[in-house]
């Protein structure tokens, strides 16, 4: 499923692809993750939320660059998708390694669960359910 | 870094632009063709790019507030073992002070989410200046030794 809609009310500065599978719903955005584009996956994971969905993956795989505009809008989604309330996750896959560098710099590896791939990412849903423990 | 206010005149590479979020490209991409013609390692010309993309990020939002009509000026050079990446506006000063570092506690919901782009900048260069004149602008100077 592609957020067309998000289209019409925001400058398009980030490509942002969305796939429901059964066990989580992966998050593709494809360029770089600054301060012009963050809203726009801000937005798409807030409409996904909204939705009912709880355990996201986000696919870095084509962010090539990211501040902390980008980590900010990460933080936040991870916070409330391990709420009580919606007890899921926000589990990243295949990060470049300069976004690493910038998870690491704001020392986020050891809180965010983060996987060399989707695939593993995926499969760590179906392997954990989701709840307080994911937490 | 006192020399970091008087840079050598004929060795400065220097852009100017607005204060607009779609210029943070080409002000990234100017830092990194300077950091790299400098001798800069990958890793350092990294740092460079992250740390002015939120220098410059923090100028339109804070200095500007996000107003678009203002004047940003990056001015690169080199001196000595140093490169020095410098971002000069007319906008409202900021005190650095003010803003605390953030707790970078393996508690998710106790991480606040803001501040992480001063602490980059901290992080990343090896000395951050911020000096702030009623005449001239605000002035931050961000060095990293080569």
């Amino acid at each position: 499923m592609c957020i067309a809609a998000l289209r019409g009310i925001l400058p398009l500065h980030m490509e942002i692809t969305t796939d429901i599978l059964a066990s989580c719903t992966v998050v593709h955005p494809t360029g770089t993750l600054d301060r012009r584009s963050a809203p726009e996956l801000e937005s798409a994971l807030q409409t996904l939320t909204d939705m009912g969905h709880s355990r996201i993956v986000l696919d870095l795989s084509d962010v090539g660059e990211m501040s902390s505009a980008g980590l900010r809008v990460i933080i936040s989604a991870a916070k409330l998708l391990r709420s009580e309330r919606l007890g899921g996750d926000l589990r990243l896959a295949a990060p470049s390694a300069r976004v690493v560098q910038v998870l690491d710099l704001a020392g986020l590896l050891p809180v965010l669960k983060v996987f060399d791939a989707d695939e593993q990412a995926i499969a760590s849903f179906t392997e954990a359910p989701p709840g307080k423990k994911l937490a | 870094m006192e020399a970091g206010k008087y840079p050598p005149p004929t060795t400065v590479d220097e852009l100017v632009v607005s204060s607009a979020l779609d210029v943070l490209p080409q002000v990234i991409g100017f830092v990194r063709q300077a950091s790299l013609h400098a001798g800069l390692p990958e890793s350092a010309v990294f740092a460079c790019e992250l740390a002015t993309d939120e220098a410059c990020t923090n100028i339109i939002e804070h200095a500007y507030a996000g107003r678009s009509d203002g004047t940003i000026r990056v001015a690169c050079w080199s001196d000595g073992d140093e490169f020095v990446v410098q971002l000069h506006d007319q906008g409202v000063a900021f005190d650095p002070g003010a803003v605390r570092e953030p707790p970078l506690t393996q508690d998710l919901a106790a991480r606040p989410l803001g501040g992480l782009g001063i602490y980059f900048m901290r992080s990343l260069m090896d000395e951050v200046r911020f000096d702030f004149d009623p005449m001239v602008g605000n002035t931050l100077t961000m060095t990293k030794r080569i």
